[in-house]
C-alpha cells in the first residue's frame, strides 16, 4: 500500500471537523424543482469557512420532467428513482436513507399547473 | 443560511420511532402558514427507525453519530441551524394542538415584555395507564397553582426569542447530559437575564409517553437529585414553584412538623401500638397532601384520589431521599460534569463534528 493510499485511509478515519453536508430534493409524481433554487439552496449550504461541496441526491417518483436541465446544473447529482406514484413522504425517507450528510436538508419539488 | 423566517421548531429525538410519527404530524398540522416555520430535528444517535420517519417531515435532519449527548445538547446543535427568529422546542413525546406554535407566536410577537413561552400539561396523558395519568395530574397540579412568570420554561413545548436564548447562553450541555431540569435552568437564567418567562396554563400539550412505577421513581430520584447537587434548592424553588420536585417536597415539612406532634402526643399514651403510629405518619403526610388529592379527586374520581395515594406517599419518600443524597454528592463531590474524555478534549479545543459539549 503506497504512502498517499494510507494518508487516504487515515483522512477517511480522522474525525471530521465540520459536519458534511447534504441536500435531498424530493420530485413526486408531476412535480418541478427549478434549477435555480438548487443552486441558491448550496449556496446557503455552503456558507461556512470550509467551503465544502454538499452531496444532493434527488429521489423522484417515474421519470422527473427537469431531469437533463438539473443533471447540467448541478455537479454530481445522485438520482434515484423510484415508482410512479411513489408519495413525498416516501421518497423522503428513501433519500435519507443514502444520504451520507451529518445534516440534511430536505426540499420538496412544487406541483405542475396542468 | 441568511433567509430568516418568523419560527423555527426545533425537535431532539432518540429511539422515538413510536411516538415521533403523531409528534411531528401535529406540528405540520399547526395553524401556521407552511413557509412561515421550518422543523429541525436533531436525532441524537438513535438506533431505530427515528430518522427515517424524521425524513418524513423535516425540513432539516441533523444526524449525531456515537454516543448519546442529552437533549440540552441536542436542542444547542439545532439552534445552530435555525433560522427562525423565534425557536420553539417540542419534545419527542409531546404532541402539540392545531393552535399552540401559533399562540406561542402570537404571544411573543404581541407582548415585548414576553422573551420565552411555554404550554402546559394537558389535563389527561396520552398514556392510558395509571400511573402515566398519575404523574401528568401531579405535573398539571404544579403548573396549576404557580402558573404565569416563573424560570419553568416546559420541558414539553416552550418558545424563545433567538436573540434571548442565545444572550442566555443557550442549553447549559455541559452539565445536563440526559433529559432532566435542563429547561428550569435555562429558565432561570434567562430570568436572571432580565427576560420574562411565561408559563401559560392556557396552551396546552399532550405527552405521549407511557410511565410505570419504575420510570416515575427514577424520574424524580434524577431530578430530585441533581436539584439539590447542582442547582441548589432554595434558589430554584423561588425561581420555578411549579416544578415537581417542589409539588412532592413541599409538603414534606409540616408533614415532618405534623408527624413530630403526633409523635409527642404518642408519647403520653402508654405503650401505643406499632400500627398506631404508622397511621399517624400516614395521616400527616395525607392532610398535608389535601389539596393535591383534591385536584386529584376532582380531575379524577374519588377513587382515583384513594388509588394514587400510597403512590404519591412512596414518590415523596423516594424524592426525599433523592434530595439528601444530592446534597451530600454536591458537599462531598461537587457540581456535576461530564466525563473525564469530554473535559479533557474541552481543554484542548478540540474541534470536531460532532462538537465537544461547551462549557457555559
Amino acid at each position: 500500500m503506497s504512502r498517499a493510499e494510507v494518508d487516504a485511509i487515515l483522512v477517511q478515519r480522522a474525525p471530521r471537523r465540520t459536519p458534511r453536508k447534504s441536500l435531498i430534493v424530493v420530485l413526486p409524481d408531476n412535480h418541478v424543482v427549478s434549477p435555480d433554487l438548487i443552486t441558491e439552496r448550496l449556496l446557503a449550504e455552503r456558507d461556512n469557512e470550509d467551503n465544502e461541496d454538499v452531496d444532493v441526491i434527488l429521489a423522484c417518483a417515474g421519470q422527473p420532467l427537469s431531469l437533463a436541465a438539473l443533471q447540467r446544473s448541478v455537479r454530481d447529482l445522485q438520482v434515484l428513482f423510484a415508482p410512479a406514484g411513489t408519495s413525498n413522504e416516501d421518497l423522503r425517507e428513501l433519500a435519507m436513507k443514502r444520504a451520507p450528510g451529518d445534516i440534511v436538508s430536505l426540499l420538496s419539488g412544487t406541483r405542475v399547473q396542468v | 443560511m441568511s433567509q430568516t423566517l418568523p419560527l423555527s421548531v426545533v425537535v431532539s429525538i432518540h429511539d422515538s420511532a413510536w411516538t415521533l410519527n403523531e409528534v411531528l404530524a401535529a406540528i405540520r398540522a399547526s395553524e401556521l402558514r407552511r413557509d412561515s416555520y421550518e422543523i429541525i430535528v436533531v436525532d441524537d444517535a438513535s438506533t431505530d427507525r427515528s430518522l427515517a420517519i424524521a425524513a418524513r417531515y423535516a425540513d432539516t435532519v441533523v444526524k449525531l453519530k456515537g454516543r448519546r449527548l442529552g437533549p440540552a445538547y441536542a436542542r444547542n446543535r439545532g439552534v445552530e441551524l435555525a433560522r427562525g427568529q423565534i425557536i420553539a422546542f417540542v419534545d419527542d413525546d409531546v404532541v402539540v394542538r392545531p393552535d399552540t406554535l401559533s399562540r406561542m407566536l402570537a404571544t411573543l410577537v404581541e407582548r415585548a415584555d414576553v422573551d420565552a413561552v411555554s404550554a402546559s400539561h394537558a389535563d389527561s396523558s396520552g398514556a392510558p395507564n395509571f400511573v402515566s395519568q398519575y404523574w401528568n395530574l401531579l405535573l398539571r397540579f404544579g403548573e396549576q397553582r404557580h402558573p404565569g412568570s416563573g424560570a419553568q420554561f416546559a420541558p414539553g413545548c416552550g418558545a424563545v426569542r433567538r436573540e434571548a436564548f442565545l444572550s442566555a447562553g443557550m442549553y447549559d450541555e455541559w452539565r445536563f447530559a440526559t433529559a432532566c431540569l435542563e429547561n428550569v435552568e435555562l429558565g432561570e437564567r434567562l430570568l436572571s437575564k432580565g427576560h420574562e418567562v411565561l408559563l401559560s396554563s392556557e396552551m396546552k400539550v399532550t405527552h405521549l409517553k407511557q410511565w410505570d412505577f419504575g420510570s416515575v421513581c427514577q424520574e424524580i430520584w434524577f431530578r430530585c437529585r441533581l436539584l439539590a447537587r447542582s442547582l441548589g434548592y432554595t434558589r430554584m424553588r423561588t425561581a420555578a414553584p411549579s416544578e415537581v420536585v417542589f409539588t412532592l417536597s413541599r409538603t414534606l415539612t409540616p408533614a415532618v412538623a405534623l408527624l413530630g406532634i403526633l409523635m409527642l402526643a404518642a408519647a403520653f399514651v402508654p405503650s401505643p401500638h406499632a400500627g398506631a403510629k404508622g397511621g399517624a405518619a400516614v395521616l400527616a403526610l395525607l392532610l398535608t397532601n389535601f389539596p393535591m388529592h383534591r385536584f386529584y379527586a376532582g380531575a379524577r374520581g374519588l377513587g382515583f384520589a384513594i388509588l394514587s395515594a400510597p403512590l404519591h406517599l412512596f414518590v415523596q419518600i423516594v424524592a426525599a431521599a433523592a434530595l439528601c443524597t444530592g446534597w451530600i454528592l454536591r458537599e462531598v463531590l461537587g457540581d456535576v460534569s461530564p466525563d473525564a474524555a469530554t473535559q479533557a478534549y474541552s481543554e484542548v479545543g478540540l474541534e470536531i463534528w460532532p462538537p465537544v459539549p461547551r462549557r457555559l
